[in-house]
């Protein structure tokens, strides 16, 4: 089982508190977070799979984010 | 943490202040804002205008929901807080733009206070399509009245200046891309949108 994080970011408010738990979030010029090397499924949702050793960071940079714009998800 | 509602002051018929007494400094940097929560309403976002002895003053417009109900605040009454956060901060540059769209003004305050005491060159374009707000924070500012007048434009923007743009997200997408095809570097424009 590995895991993928979902990002909305239409939702992105510019918190920036996920560039400042890992490293493969920062923040644009634009006011949003971006996730490097992420594909966009949708317009403004962004996918990037991570292996499992990386899950409990970016399960707490996914949780730092006061308006949920970050989920991390099971990919069966 | 928890913030005590301390004054409220409307600046327009639908754009008021909050000064909310905080349990210490802050020590926000200027741009930023805080995500605040009343019992029983969405957290939202709020630009933090000015900090001052362990108090922060927001700018709000009233609209639905928690900017509704935060307008009907007395004084004393307890918030909840969490920030500072945001990345609309100070940048280094030999002169700078702000513009600001309709209560995008709030984030400029900080901004233009920070830039004028460090003697950085700053001119502020603001827009409105409704009584414009906070104007006492700068000094001759430039307005643009959207109902008998043109919108700001990119060519109101020196090509060689820091550009900080907030307001609604369509006017501050169509200044960018603007800014962007009259040769404006990229990485000079910094934005935020409010939604």
């Amino acid at each position: 089982m590995s895991y993928k994080i979902v990002y909305d970011k239409n939702s992105c408010i510019g918190v920036g508190q996920c560039a400042t738990m890992s490293n493969i979030w920062s923040m644009t010029n634009r006011g949003k977070a971006e996730l490097k090397d992420a594909k966009e499924v949708s317009p403004g949702i962004f996918e990037l799979e991570i292996p499992d050793e990386a899950y409990s960071k970016e399960l707490q940079a996914a949780n730092s984010c006061p308006v949920s714009a970050i989920k991390i998800v099971k990919v069966e | 943490m928890q913030a005590q509602v301390l004054e409220k002051v409307w600046k327009s018929d639908d754009i008021f202040s909050l000064r909310l007494k905080t349990p210490s400094t802050l020590q926000a940097k200027p741009g930023q804002f805080v995500m605040v929560t009343l019992s029983g309403f969405p957290q939202r976002a709020y630009s933090i205008v000015e900090e001052k002895d362990a108090t922060i003053l927001l700018g709000i417009k009233m609209q639905q929901g928690t900017s509704k109900a935060l307008s009907r605040l007395q004084g004393g009454e307890t918030l909840d807080l969490i920030g500072p956060f945001g990345s609309f901060i100070p940048r280094e540059g030999e002169q700078v733009t702000l513009v600001a769209g309709g209560i995008g003004i709030t984030p400029m305050i900080s901004l233009y206070k920070h830039y004028m005491l460090s003697g950085v060159p700053v001119q502020t374009l603001i827009s409105s399509n409704d009584d414009f707000v906070f104007l006492e924070y700068f000094s001759a500012p430039r307005l643009f009245d959207t109902r008998k007048g043109p919108r700001i434009c990119a060519r109101d923007i020196p090509q060689d200046s820091l550009v900080y743009l907030c307001g609604p997200e369509p006017m501050i997408n169509s200044l960018r891309d603007d800014l962007e095809k009259r040769g404006h570097p990229s990485n000079m424009i910094f934005s935020e949108d409010f939604k």
